[in-house]
């Protein structure tokens, strides 16, 4: 399978035309993990963005708590590593680890922000993509965290 | 509301700042300009909403309700903006705002903001990305009051053998919810 059509089987890429998916394929890199590798890690700053292509990654949380590592969940094909540092250059606030074998396609924030500069549609997409899924999960998290809230004060 | 260039650059850099003299001029003339009085609800918990809230006069106060009650998240102040969430991804508002004095807001629309995006491709991109700093910011914030909760929850069980065992494992629920597939793992 070329790298265009790696991409095309991801949604989010999936409404993206030839042209933009080939200077994708100039700024992206699609790499196979090990089982075990870590992709992201609460510890470091993480400056590249990932899509996830085949394969599962497991995601842990070690912050903040006094029980130590806590197993949150495992995500599959089409999920999306890393947003926050695209975008602010932070620490993950959760780690990613392969389970099993992963293949992955990764931005590096640099070739992000070089896109900007062609001043093209792309980069354009892309921002707005990037845009409306943080959009949801910043719903989710309220919406979770008004379900607590109101619950602690019933 | 009269808004020039340089009153907009002045309340609003964070924005202005995005745009060039022309990009500012095609801004303004989309912007909308809407008086609310004291008490009057702008956006409603839960309802739908496609724009973003420039706050060029008054005060506001952002809370969420459940049916019997509200809770006060913050104040919103002339400078301020809200709506972020809803002018990239028009859907349910995720707080209730309501004006707490005569406020003017400006008002940019979903459509407005995508209008814009042809003629202005750069000034669109850089405030879309200053909107999603804006919300990685936000997200980081609840994130970690909802990890702090939980891990509140999971105290007070260890603590309480009489506590609702229950509670604990709703608790990992929601953790498992909100970190579950089709959510972005930053």
């Amino acid at each position: 399978m070329s790298f265009i059509e790696q991409l095309q089987s991801v949604s989010l890429f999936s409404e993206m035309t030839n042209d933009e998916l080939r200077t994708l394929e100039q700024s992206m890199v699609i790499e196979d993990y090990p089982d075990g590798h870590q992709i992201v890690s609460e510890e470091h700053i993480n400056d590249r963005f990932y899509v996830l292509i085949d394969g599962e990654v497991e995601v842990t949380h070690e912050k903040d708590t006094e029980r130590g590592l806590q197993r949150i969940s495992t995500m599959g094909p089409g999920s999306l590593i890393g947003l926050h540092g695209l975008i602010g250059h932070n620490r993950p606030i959760v780690s990613c680890r392969a389970k099993g074998t992963v293949k992955a396609a990764y931005l590096p924030s640099a070739a992000f922000n070089l896109l900007y500069q062609y001043n093209t549609r792309l980069p354009h997409h892309f921002q707005t993509i990037v845009a409306k899924q943080l959009a949801a999960d910043y719903r989710n998290i309220v919406g979770e965290l008004r379900e607590m809230m109101l619950a602690d004060n019933d | 509301m009269d808004m020039t260039p340089a009153s907009f650059t002045e309340q609003f850099p964070s924005i202005a700042e995005h745009c060039g003299p022309a990009g500012l001029n095609d801004l303004l003339s989309v912007l909308q300009t809407k008086h609310v009085k004291n008490g009057q609800t702008v956006t409603t918990d839960g309802e739908y909403c496609d724009s973003l809230y420039l706050v060029a006069e008054g005060k506001l106060v952002s809370q969420i309700t459940s049916a019997t009650e509200s809770i006060r998240l913050g104040s919103i102040n002339k400078g301020d903006i809200f709506g972020e969430v809803n002018i990239l991804d028009p859907g349910p508002s995720t707080s209730t705002v309501i004006a707490t004095e005569d406020s003017t807001l400006l008002v940019l629309s979903h459509d407005a903001f995508r209008r814009l995006d042809k003629p202005h491709p750069v000034m669109t991109g850089n405030i879309l990305r200053m909107m999603c700093s804006i919300m990685v910011d936000r997200c980081r914030v609840a994130d970690k009051l909802l990890f702090s909760k939980y891990s509140y929850i999971e105290g007070l069980t260890k603590n309480d053998s009489s506590h609702d065992a229950g509670l604990i494992e709703w608790g990992r629920n929601i953790l498992q919810k909100l970190h579950g597939h089709g959510r972005t793992q930053v």
